[in-house]
């Protein structure tokens, strides 16, 4: 096995796990879902086709900041004079003919990736990453990823990597000890919450959206001192991280 | 590989005291970034205004109906038809929609169809070319279609230029949903703001001589600010959406930057009047990936002879950061153009004017091959 480290950095991201209709929610941290859309836009695979080749991929997210969660209020044809149509075709009454969804995203979050796979399946995706056959997003189209996504490719334990390698955008104080959380698939032995969640896609086929569930396990680990860096510093140390991986 | 693959807009616009963009509450829309607060405007409310203006410029107006069939008879009765023949070309033309047809209620297809205007015309000359075969199904209950059933599909799927751009979706009509090409990012402020509580009041001018106070008071919320605003285009997206057609896509790319770059949403406009322009435009043409700067004001632009000279600073200091780090050999052609006096060394060439940079740019996304 080998792998890729991503990072999931941009003003805003959105999660999406139950979102029906109106009301489009967010997780805290990535779905299985949304990274495996990520990838799959990347690689230019088309809506309905087969993701089977996804499902030997093994992510384990390291939440660097969490974000805060945000509610977007959105509005669909409100003052217009016929008021908006229905599925049926008819037309709303002019009292309901304002539409309203809420959508969650995460703002000012940043996360790291561990993405393990086979090797040529790892090489495909970081290459498809580079070029991506459509644009990346995170979690909803109107959220592009800050740059660099993906870190780096080829990483013998990329998992590793994210418990000490990995800068993290976070100034300590004197003496202060950082533990993050990480999210990983399964069961594991030290987790403090286990959860299920319903996004393992098996068609994003736009009229027959399937998901499965998943168990994900939330631990948190100590990172150390030396990774924890802001500002510049933080910025030269990704770099380096970047650089050395080529 | 220099194959032009996406094309970057970054603008960085300063607004002055506006709500462009409102929540439920009326504050404008905001984002916590970088720990600090910010104003928003979001992807959809700047889309819609560069949208209207795309359609504006290219006069190719699409239409949003159910009335397709009757929209057709009405250009046959112009033509001469008769009443009745009009009106069963306009069904044969729900019935031989694709393979199974559109279902007709009271004269209209189940679904909204979304389409160029010039398509209706179309499709009245294919019911015009298959003129005999009509009448004679006038009169008789249930009558099998006659029409090209892929021809009309074909017309009913026709897509106008904001089409390509922006994508349409339409569960009915198999191969008819479009996947926009279009990728634009919310906007947001490069410093922190906090919203301003404007009270007002309203005078009564019909009061009596001795009453005082006013008929009316309340308050709203507005903001000002240097906005950092994003989109891209997929630029062999967009050539597939035309059929291959380079020309028409350019066209279209030059459409659509015209647009993100002069336009505004209108949002509390009439008591703003906040009708500025870009202070900044950088475009950059690359050959692998699109490259958002917005981490540029992940730390917030502090005030220093204002938020403008400085946010320009910091994003041409950050891009050139990140193409170090990067290298250069993604990046096809870059420049921009700018209100600012000193050269900004991240941005690659220096033009004097948007609409040069646009056209030059636009030049650029011809593929070589």
């Amino acid at each position: 096995m080998t792998g890729l480290v991503l990072r999931l950095a941009a003003p805003l991201q959105s999660w999406g796990e139950h979102s029906v209709f109106s009301n489009r929610d967010t997780l805290r941290f990535p779905t299985r879902s949304g990274l495996i859309g990520l990838l799959a836009a990347a690689q230019g695979v088309r809506r309905g086709q087969p993701l089977h080749d996804f499902d030997g991929l093994r992510f384990t997210v390291r939440i660097d900041r969490p974000g805060v969660r945000m509610v977007d209020f959105h509005t669909i044809g409100g003052g217009r004079e016929r008021g908006v149509p229905t599925a049926e075709g008819k037309q709303r009454s002019q009292e309901t003919a304002t539409m309203v969804t809420r959508r969650q995203y995460l703002a000012d979050a940043v996360f790291t990736v561990a993405v393990e796979g086979t090797a040529h399946r790892i090489s495909e995706l970081a290459e498809a990453l580079r070029r991506p056959h459509w644009h990346p997003y995170l979690g909803r189209r109107s959220c592009p990823p800050d740059q660099p996504l993906l870190l780096r490719d080829n990483v013998d334990d990329p998992v590793a990597d994210l418990h000490q390698r990995v800068p993290l955008p976070r100034r300590l104080r004197e003496g202060e000890n950082l533990s993050v959380e990480f999210v990983t698939e399964g069961l594991a032995d030290q987790a403090e919450a286990v959860t299920e969640l319903a996004d393992v896609p098996e068609s994003f086929n736009r009229f027959d959206r399937r998901y499965r569930t998943r168990t994900v396990s939330i631990a948190a680990h100590p990172i150390p001192r030396r990774l924890c860096l802001a500002g510049s510093e933080f910025w030269e140390s990704l770099a380096k991280y970047v650089k050395e991986g080529k | 590989m220099t194959t032009p693959r996406y094309l970057d807009v970054h603008v960085l616009q300063t607004v002055p005291f506006a709500n462009l963009n409102r929540d439920d509450l009326g504050s404008p829309k905001s984002l916590v970034y970088g720990g600090v607060t910010r104003t928003r405007v979001s992807s959809q409310c700047w889309k819609r205004a560069v949208r209207l203006e795309v359609e504006r410029a290219i006069s190719d107006p699409a239409v949003r109906t159910r009335r397709v069939p009757a929209e057709v008879a009405d250009r046959l009765l112009a033509r001469g038809w008769s009443q009745e023949a009009a009106a069963a070309a306009g069904a044969q033309i729900a019935a031989d929609a694709g393979k199974s047809g559109l279902k007709l209620d009271k004269g209209l297809t189940s679904v909204l169809l979304y389409l160029p205007t010039a398509a209706l015309d179309a499709l009245a000359d294919l019911a015009d070319a298959h003129r005999e075969a009509i009448e004679a199904t006038v009169g008789k209950k249930g009558a099998k279609g006659v029409l090209p059933s892929d021809q009309v599909a074909a017309l009913l799927s026709e897509r106008n230029g904001v089409i390509n751009l922006f994508g349409r979706m339409l569960a009915e009509l198999p191969g008819a949903g479009v996947d926009g090409v279009v990728q634009v990012a919310h906007a947001f402020t490069t410093h922190e703001v906090a919203p301003e509580i404007d009270f007002f009041t309203a005078v009564d001018d019909c009061l009596p001589e001795d009453a005082v106070g006013s008929g009316h008071m309340n308050s709203a919320e507005f903001s000002a600010g240097v906005f950092y605003r994003y989109a891209s285009v997929d630029l062999a997206g967009l050539r597939d959406n035309l059929g291959g057609d380079g020309q028409m896509a350019s066209d279209l790319t030059g459409e659509f930057l015209r647009a993100f770059v002069s336009s505004l949403p209108t949002g509390k406009q009439t008591s703003s009047a906040a009708n500025t322009l870009p202070d900044l435009v950088h475009i950059a043409v690359r050959s692998d990936r699109p490259v958002s700067f917005a981490a540029a004001f992940e730390a917030p632009v502090r005030p220093e002879n204002g938020l403008a000279v400085p946010s320009r600073r910091q994003l041409s200091h950050y891009a050139e950061r990140l193409e170090r780090l990067w290298g250069t050999s993604g990046v096809v052609r870059h420049g921009y153009a700018s209100i600012e006096d000193k050269p900004l060394t991240g941005l690659g060439e220096a033009y004097d004017s948007f609409g040069e940079l646009i056209n030059d740019s636009v030049a650029a996304t011809r593929s070589p091959a």
